[in-house]
């Protein structure tokens, strides 16, 4: 029952991660695309993406589960839903500003990227 | 070292004292508020012949300067040692000392699953394992446990030194120690991060062993052959399972391994390198070469070179020296011939190891079908002669090329699912093809979006574009639309966000889009019962070929059931009072969920909570069913979050007070009179047989034929996996769940299919297990060639169902330009007339129009206007105080009312010539596919 253990190079431990950094800058990113010619190519990705992903990848940084399958789902799931309960609650706060939403969303994203995520990390060392 | 067990025929193991339910079952560790902490030693045993060794074992892990919490001794289907170890290893380590735990492996015999057996059992953050046949020196734990300081360490392995029965072979080279288990030469000499660690010394987080589902059962010893490689296949998942995950290996941490003499020799030492080859093929295999072979290649060129010349200067007699290298070089050969052996074979089926010539060959199939299916896809969209079309649908124009497509699809896909071991990365490919063939093929034919309600949802999501609302008088569908417009409000969020001005940009995406959404979530469902891929893929695979019912266009509908599956896999995922099963050990096997940690369930309850708020202001019947699932999860004790239903209900009906109390007021007295008329609801979603065409009868016929195929199968799926029916209780349940709600609403005469639909993904699942219930069952060619012919039929059923209206929900680009005229020069306040409302409406006021169907008219009005269309007619157009009246007729209004059979065949084309040739309308609008009339008098207008 072995096999050959050999030295590799050490796993990066610093934090944030480029992932989360990018996520974080994601929606500001998508809030500078919108000042391009309306139905552009890059505007039109930039929101999908920002939209379908970016908010909810964010949050589930702080899910309390790894599997990678149930994260990438709840990523979509929970952007999507918030695209429809903030571009909801503001309309019902009576205003239909697409940018305040996106500010609204990016927000959100922004923090919950930025957050260290905290769980299961800072369990005790074995005494 | 623990090995292989041979269990007996009917081998039971006779319970001494209380065991765990299953083998990974922790709930007990939960209770009673104790906490994980600390280490645990796991050991494993499986023979008695070793039990000398097995005490030393154990009682040099009670010795530690760093005690442990708990040491778990597994015993591995063998009821002698079980008893004997529960009688006389209490007694060795001191009555009363109640961190011994002794239990049966309760999972397939096999060092895999006693391991797994052990993590369920442990009741520490760390767990440590180590052999039955070895001894670890008293700062054994102390120095794996130092390491962990490091929160990103996940596992931590020390130095294994071997202690030779009948001293060290001279032939034999420190380079291969790692052939009886121990550190060879070669590895660091001070704590540094390796790729895997040492089956007899090593250590994990708990968690992270959870997290990746434990030790993989595919792999370690199986009968009398020493596999192996199971520790490097878990550290491979480990590392890959999160970035930045670390794995140590401290060589102060010392465990001294017994190698019997019997092991010292030439014979062990050639088939154990054999083995090892073939395992490496199997690791490479499950993890892919990169990381499978990443150590092997430095030790081949670095150690392996190094070893050979150092056999010859360490001052040895001149025939050891040779012999050593001569064995080096040997174990090289042995261990790479087993490699390309192992590689050549491809296990995969266990069962079947040796594969024949024709077994490969079918192989072949399984791999090529997939290219050859899109291509034949690919030439079959090149000539579809859409104006051709019948009342059948696309079915009627769709080349054979296309049916060719789809035959190559399910052989390939029947073939790959029933290999074990097939990546899921293939079956996960049949599985996109199939869904881009079935959903992606009327739009690029079309190059029109299908549907009119796709329509009438464009125009929503484009008015709250405009005017930040819907706009228009609350009545009839529009106030549902103005009570839930959750969906049309985020896609004008979307819309102004790309800078498009109309959601006619991606409309037609629709079916496509959600249905690929839908895998995710189904994946995590089905994958929570089982962990069989055949199993889960299949069911996948029949939920694509049952969902016929087109409830995936771009709507509140197919928006809000992606998140009603979502929150279903969440709930069975993290609210299942059994735990969460662990994946690659079997089917029974569970572990306790994270769920009762309060920041978790808080993060899970929000989470949820989302999601549903998002479902409650975007749709007013997915919050029902999820209502009906919440409830009947609770009150069956299947779900540990009593709070579910009243979280649903409570955003449901907040929601509907808060937004929606227009609508309930006007529509309470329709709902409240279909209560209580189950047979009113049920017929009413089906179309009259007795006045369809022909074509429109076979495809109702299919219909209903397809969908109680699927849930007849899955009553045998259901009865093959009776064994399993507590544990797939919650997918019954939830199959059921819709069913209440036929008898409280029509909804507009669709209930019965909105129930089929939210049944769909666990009838799914229990057809797929008529095929394969459980892990045991068999994957013989016969069930290839079941899955292939069922799936062909399904396939051509679903082609059937899912097509067969075509005729109706196509719309030319005639008949678009004959909208897009209409919106533009109909001004708000018109009177619109037509057959059927079956348009393509790009307009703006939609909203602002009186519509009337003759054709949807009551019997006496459709007879009436047959009789004297001209008169009745223009009756209705000029006596109306609406600003101005249009009379519409278009090919699929036409289509809709022969194929449903609202008027005799023939009935539009004969008012449309009769009115046309009356002089009493004028022509405004002409073309092949539509006609627009208005009244010719002026005096028409008031």
């Amino acid at each position: 029952v072995t096999s050959a253990p050999h030295a590799v190079p050490p796993a990066r431990l610093t934090r944030p991660t480029g992932g989360s950094i990018v996520l974080a800058l994601s929606g500001w990113v998508a809030l500078a695309l919108t000042f391009l010619p309306g139905g552009s190519v890059p505007r039109a990705a930039g929101a999908f993406a920002f939209l379908l992903f970016c908010p909810g990848a964010a949050l589930v940084r702080h899910w309390p589960d790894k599997d990678r399958l149930a994260r990438s789902v709840l990523a979509v799931a929970i952007s999507m839903a918030l695209a429809v309960l903030v571009s909801q609650g503001l309309t019902l706060a009576g205003t239909t500003s697409a940018r305040l939403a996106l500010v609204v969303l990016s927000i959100v994203t922004s923090i919950a990227a930025i957050l260290p995520t905290g769980l299961g990390r800072e369990r005790s060392t074995p005494s | 070292m623990a090995g292989p067990t041979r269990p007996t025929a009917g081998e039971k193991v006779t319970s001494i004292a209380p065991a765990p339910p299953s083998p990974l079952d922790l709930s007990e560790s939960n209770q009673g508020g104790e906490q994980r902490l600390g280490l645990c030693v796991v050991i494993c045993a499986y023979t008695e012949a070793r039990w000398a060794l097995l005490v030393r074992a154990v009682q040099s892990a009670f010795a530690q300067t760093m005690a442990p919490s708990q040491v778990v001794v597994v015993i591995d289907h063998c009821p002698a040692l079980l008893r004997r170890a529960r009688q006389e290893l209490t007694g060795l380590i001191g009555p009363g000392d109640e961190r011994l735990t002794i239990i049966a492996n309760t999972g397939q015999s096999g060092l895999a699953d006693a391991r797994n057996t052990g993590i369920g059992a442990a009741r520490a953050e760390l767990v440590a394992f180590l052999d039955d046949d070895a001894e670890a020196d008293a700062d054994w734990l102390m120095q794996l446990g130092e390491a962990y300081r490091d929160p990103a360490v996940v596992a931590t392995g020390g130095r294994v030194v071997a202690d030779w029965e009948a001293g060290r072979p001279g032939w034999f080279p420190p380079e291969f120690d790692w052939v009886v288990g121990c550190t060879y030469r070669g590895l660091p000499e001070a704590l540094a991060p390796v790729r895997n660690v040492i089956g007899a010394n090593m250590s994990f987080r708990r968690d992270a062993l959870l997290d990746v589902g434990g030790f993989h059962t595919g792999l370690g010893r199986v009968g009398t052959r020493p596999l192996g490689c199971e520790e490097t296949e878990l550290c491979i998942r480990l590392a890959s399972h999160q970035q930045g995950q670390r794995i140590l290996y401290e060589p102060a941490a010392i465990v001294h391994h017994h190698v019997p003499a019997s092991r010292a020799t030439w014979a062990y030492f050639r088939s154990r390198c054999y083995a090892e080859g073939l395992s490496k093929a199997k690791v490479r295999s499950l993890a892919g070469a990169e990381s499978a072979l990443s150590s092997e290649r430095s030790y081949l060129l670095t150690t392996i070179p190094r070893g050979i010349g150092l056999a010859w200067q360490r001052g040895l007699p001149a025939r050891q020296s040779a012999a050593r290298a001569i064995a080096i070089v040997l174990g090289v050969v042995a261990t790479g011939l087993g490699y390309v052996v192992g590689r050549i074979r491809k296990p995969d089926d266990d069962t079947a190891p040796n594969e024949t010539a024709l077994s490969r060959a079918v192989g072949v199939v399984g791999v090529a079908a997939l290219p050859l299916a899109l291509v034949l896809w690919w030439l079959a969209l090149q000539h579809v002669p859409l104006s051709r079309m019948t009342d059948i649908g696309l079915v009627s124009v769709l080349p054979l090329t296309f049916w060719a497509a789809l035959g190559a699809l399910a052989v390939g896909f029947a073939i790959t699912v029933t290999r074990r071991r097939s990546s899921s990365a293939r079956l996960g490919a049949y599985i996109v093809a199939l869904i881009v063939v079935l959903h992606a093929t009327p739009e690029l034919l079309y190059g029109t979006l299908q549907y009119a309600w796709a329509w009438k949802h464009v125009s929503l999501i484009n008015d709250i574009f405009q005017h930040g609302r819907i706009t228009g008088h609350p009545t009839g569908q529009l106030a549902a639309y103005q009570a839930w417009p959750g969906f049309f409000t985020a896609n004008s969020l979307l819309l102004k966000l790309t800078g498009w001005t109309s959601a006619l940009s991606y409309a037609s995406w629709g079916p496509l889009f959600f249905n690929v959404l839908y895998l995710g979530p189904l994946i995590m469902i089905f994958r929570r019962f089982t962990a069989d891929g055949r199993l889960i893929w299949t069911a996948v695979w029949f939920f694509y070929l049952g969902n016929w019912v087109g409830q995936d266009y771009l709507s509140p509908q197919a928006f809000s059931y992606f998140l009603y599956l979502v929150v279903i896999a969440i709930c069975l995922r993290w609210y299942s009072p059994d735990g969460i099963p662990l994946r690659g050990s079997g089917t029974t096997t569970t572990v306790p969920t994270l769920q009762h940690e309060p920041r978790n369930r808080a993060a899970i309850l929000l989470c949820i909570a989302v999601l549903v708020a998002a479902i409650a202001c975007s749709h007013q019947l997915t919050p029902f069913m999820l209502i009906s699932a919440a409830v009947v999860l609770v009150v069956f004790r299947r779900s540990s979050e009593r709070l579910l239903p009243l979280v649903v209900a409570a955003l449901t009906v907040g929601w509907i007070v808060y937004s929606s109390r227009g609508f309930l007021d006007s529509n309470l007295h329709s709902i409240l009179a279909s209560i209580g008329h189950p047979g009113a609801n049920t017929n009413s979603s089906f179309i009259s047989l007795s006045d369809a065409s022909r074509g429109q009868v076979l495809v109702a016929k299919v219909d209903r034929v397809l969908s109680a195929s699927l849930w007849l199968l899955a009553a045998v799926g259901l009865w093959r996996r009776r064994r399993n029916t507590r544990a797939d209780l919650p997918l019954l349940l939830l199959a059921l769940s819709p069913i209440p709600l036929v008898l409280m609403s029509n909804y507009g005469g669709e209930m019965v299919f909105r129930v089929y639909l939210f049944s769909l993904p666990f009838v799914a699942f229990f057809a797929a297990a008529a095929f394969f219930p459980s892990a045991k069952a068999s994957s013989s060619w016969r069930w290839t060639a079941g899955l292939v012919a069922l799936s062909v039929v399904l396939l051509a059923a679903f082609s059937f169902s899912y097509y067969g209206d075509e005729q109706v929900n196509y719309f030319t680009p005639q008949e678009v330009q004959a909208g897009q005229w209409l919106t533009a020069h109909a001004p708000r306040g018109s009177f619109v007339v037509g057959p059927t409302g079956d348009l393509p409406w790009p307009y703006k006021n939609v909203q602002w129009y009186t519509e009337y169907w003759f054709a949807m008219d009551a019997k006496s009005s459709r007879q009436a206007l047959l009789a004297h269309p001209v008169r009745t007619l223009s009756n209705d157009l000029t006596d109306s105080s609406h600003k101005a009246s249009f009379l519409v007729f278009t090919r699929a209004q036409t289509a809709m009312v022969n194929s449903q059979g609202m008027m005799p065949a023939g009935s539009t084309a004969h008012i449309e010539q009769t009115v046309l040739g009356s002089g009493r309308f004028r022509v405004v609008f002409h073309n092949a596919d539509a006609t627009i009339l208005v009244p010719a008098r002026p005096g028409a207008r008031p």
